[in-house]
């Protein structure tokens, strides 16, 4: 863990109240016993009513939404890389409408435009950038909903399901792929993108099952081509020709889950046969300039099936929970592309049979599990922790991962002045040696519906060949604000 | 969380035959059981507005809808937040257990997440939703943690008379209430009429601080005597920190509540 992070967990946690020096003794008052006495002056009810609006409308529609302003600025920044790294508008409305007493609809529609690269010369970033981070416009949460039968529900259109205990990594949450776009400055909340679906809900007793059809196939958005956070940036800059997605277009899929809560604890087991949100790299051409080969890559979607187990159980102010996931059909990338390509030309291999005889991909199975907790003991603060693990079955060096990884996320959170000043540290560590991320976040109502927000994201790679190391110059101070209508 | 709240204040006469001569005979612990003891109907249904005031006067309103069902003497809730637009559908649902050995159960559905978390309740001295009143405040505390002593047997307050009644943690486990209430010391206004707290003040041992609750607005609704108003502030050297006010209207009582409505997967619908 980083110095700073450290200083200011400490921070964090002193300056939650729960130091020695509480309560009344210079006052005058023991702990138990009548000896004090009683002081029976009180004062009167102070709350004034008269400029409040009393009335609680349950109306059968209601729109609403918010409005953002976002800034983000990359001190570490150089030369021609720009240090305004973000300046977004973004707008949300929703649209609820209750259909009777037994179904309702939604409509929730997001969209930005980021004006940084408009500022900064939108000559200085690629293509790719460009399309994936100046502006947007979807169609999110949109969906019909009801019971059709006592215990019987069913709910139609994009939606999130949200599965799994984990808060930071994807184990039995197989339903909604994520924003990956910037690496850790993307909250949960905004992170998961909604899929076209159908789920059946059964419920009975704590009992829950869900059977869903998924009706659409939605990929992880995943950082632009040429763009700082790039993930393929490395591959690009040895002359690979990385060509454009090839969607899926089998059937989408589908999931179960079976949910039991019982008293402190819940659990729940999953069944999912689903595209992988993640895409691999097939060999797509090999095109010979001069004495040398390029290679082109093109990103894929495989089918996995996962069968995983999920549970939560609580331990007075503590919560424990934990996941695990056996997934088959999980496919990963070679590296030893050119060293095949290399022996099958030296053995008299036609150039026009290459793409036939490489094997560029190969598939595995994956285990995950996952444990964590969330500590509520002290006041106003809400300390969590994950640890996840991935093992990769009949692993072996040519491919393009590591037989073992995972990584750790840990957060503190103190809320202060009646909940309308938070302060959340996050820190994201990835196992082999592939580098930290940390974040703090400071958030505060200015009043009901206008929330101003200030942070700091900084990522450490702890050495040249780190996943991280790339993003060295990549830290960033942001800033919101936020109107809720 | 208000629906448990409500079942706590919601001043019913528990008693309404009590004869004045027997009433007179009770002990401050006996009237302090009967306050806690005060019916709230097997279920009720109602609409709150919660206000919260800082110390300079800036307003913020919540507005929630609430369920609450008893099953013998356990009580499972059920609330949504209506308004304003940045917490609208957020939802509480709790299972809350006489048995001081079990667990309650507690979730919260973050509309934002669309994820229903359980929530591990162990700290109840915390503040409920940045309100003035805690977990406990909302969920009553337990009379049998608590010694009683009368202050003063008869004080006129709001017009109605009311025994003054002020208790302390139980000596054998005073460290143990007081870490898990956060309370050094309890005064109580008890109306000798219908058995209901109308006003309280509260010594909390962390920050020096005084809370003061005051029960306004007080309506026989379908023969359950109940607050329509509550309001909690928090004072600091005497000087008022912040107040809040909770509000309810369209109260029903022991109208049909389905059980189907205190599920995960209902509070993940919505209201």
């Amino acid at each position: 863990m980083n110095r700073w992070f450290l200083a200011a967990m400490v921070a964090c946690l002193l300056a939650s109240p729960v130091s020695a020096q509480d309560g009344f003794d210079d006052a005058g008052f023991g702990e138990g016993g009548f000896g004090d006495g009683f002081d029976t002056e009180i004062s009167a009810p102070s709350v004034d009513l008269d400029s409040v609006d009393l009335s609680v409308e349950v109306k059968a529609w209601s729109f609403y939404g918010f409005t953002k302003a976002e800034i983000g600025y990359s001190p570490k920044k150089k030369g021609t890389d720009k240090k305004l790294t973000k300046l977004q508008g973004t707008l949300n409305l929703s649209f609820d409408y209750k259909l009777s007493d037994q179904w309702r609809s939604k409509v929730n529609a997001n969209g930005y435009v980021d004006q940084a690269y408009q500022i900064n010369g939108k000559e200085n970033y690629t293509q790719g950038t460009l399309d994936a981070y100046e502006q947007e416009f979807e169609l999110r949460d949109t969906y019909v909903e009801g019971s059709f039968s006592s215990g019987w529900s069913v709910k139609v259109g994009r939606q999130i399901l949200a599965w799994g205990q984990s808060d930071s990594s994807q184990i039995n949450d197989m339903a909604n792929p994520r924003d990956n776009r910037e690496l850790g400055m993307v909250d949960i909340e905004d992170a998961r993108i909604p899929v076209g679906a159908t789920k059946i809900a059964w419920v009975n007793d704590g009992l829950e099952l869900d059977i869903v059809a998924l009706h659409e196939f939605r990929a992880n958005k995943v950082p632009g081509a040429g763009s700082e956070f790039d993930m393929l940036a490395s591959a690009r800059a040895k002359g690979v020709q990385i060509a454009s997605e090839q969607l899926p277009t089998g059937q989408d899929g589908g999931m179960l889950r079976l949910f039991k809560s019982f008293n402190g604890g819940d659990l729940a087991a999953y069944y999912s046969d689903t595209y992988s949100d993640s895409f691999y790299l097939d060999l797509d051409s090999v095109s010979f300039v001069g004495t040398g080969a390029s290679l082109s890559l093109v990103p894929k979607y495989s089918k996995v099936k996962s069968v995983g187990f999920a549970a939560n159980q609580v331990f007075g102010s503590m919560l424990v929970k934990g996941e695990i996931a056996n997934k088959q059909g999980v496919v990963y990338g070679r590296k030893d592309l050119a060293t095949q390509i290399g022996g099958l030309l030296k053995q008299g291999t036609a150039p026009s049979l290459l793409k036939s005889k490489v094997t560029a991909f190969e598939t595995k199975d994956l285990n995950q599990v996952m444990v964590g907790i969330e500590y509520q003991g002290l006041t106003d603060v809400v300390l969590s922790s994950e640890v996840s693990f991935d093992q990769v079955k009949d692993w072996h060096e040519q491919l393009n991962t590591a037989k073992t990884g995972g990584g750790s996320f840990t957060s503190a959170s103190y809320n202060a002045l009646n909940d309308t000043l938070s302060t959340r540290l996050i820190w994201f560590h990835m196992f082999n040696s592939a580098g930290d991320v940390y974040r703090i976040n400071i958030d505060y109502d200015l009043m009901d519906a206008l929330n101003i927000s200030a942070g700091m994201i900084t990522y450490q790679s702890p050495g040249k060949t780190s996943l991280l190391e790339a993003y060295g110059t990549n830290d960033r101070l942001i800033s919101a604000i936020k109107y809720s209508f | 969380m208000y629906a448990k709240f409500a079942r706590t204040t919601s001043l019913m006469a528990l008693l309404l035959s009590v004869s004045l001569g027997s009433a007179f005979a009770l002990t401050p612990k006996e009237i302090s059981q009967k306050a806690d003891d005060l019916d709230d109907g097997e279920t009720s249904i109602s609409e709150t507005t919660m206000i919260m005031v800082d110390s300079k006067g800036q307003q913020r309103v919540r507005k929630l809808k609430g369920f609450r069902k008893d099953y013998g003497k356990d009580t499972k809730s059920m609330n949504f937040f209506l308004a304003p637009a940045d917490v609208k559908n957020t939802a509480f649902l709790s299972f809350d257990y006489d048995d001081v050995n079990t667990e309650d159960d507690s979730w919260l559905y973050l509309p934002a997440l669309r994820k229903v978390k359980r929530i591990a309740a162990g700290n109840k001295k915390d503040s409920f939703m940045g309100t003035d009143f805690s977990y406990h405040d909302m969920n009553g505390l337990d009379v049998e943690d608590w010694s009683y002593k009368m202050i003063k047997e008869s004080a006129m307050l709001d017009g109605h008379e009311c025994w003054v009644i002020g208790s302390v943690p139980v000596k054998s486990r005073a460290k143990e209430v007081i870490a898990d209430t956060g309370y050094l010391k309890r005064l109580a206004w008890i109306r000798k009429d219908n058995f209901m707290a109308i006003q309280g003040k509260i010594w909390v041992k962390k920050g020096k601080k005084i809370k003061v609750f005051h029960a306004t607005d007080i309506q026989k609704i379908q023969g359950i005597w109940t607050a329509k108003k509550i309001e909690m502030s928090t004072l600091v050297r005497g000087k008022r920190q912040h107040s809040t006010a909770l509000l309810f209207d369209k109260i029903q009582y022991n109208q049909g509540v389905e059980d189907s409505l205190f599920t995960t997967q209902r509070i993940e619908r919505g209201l």
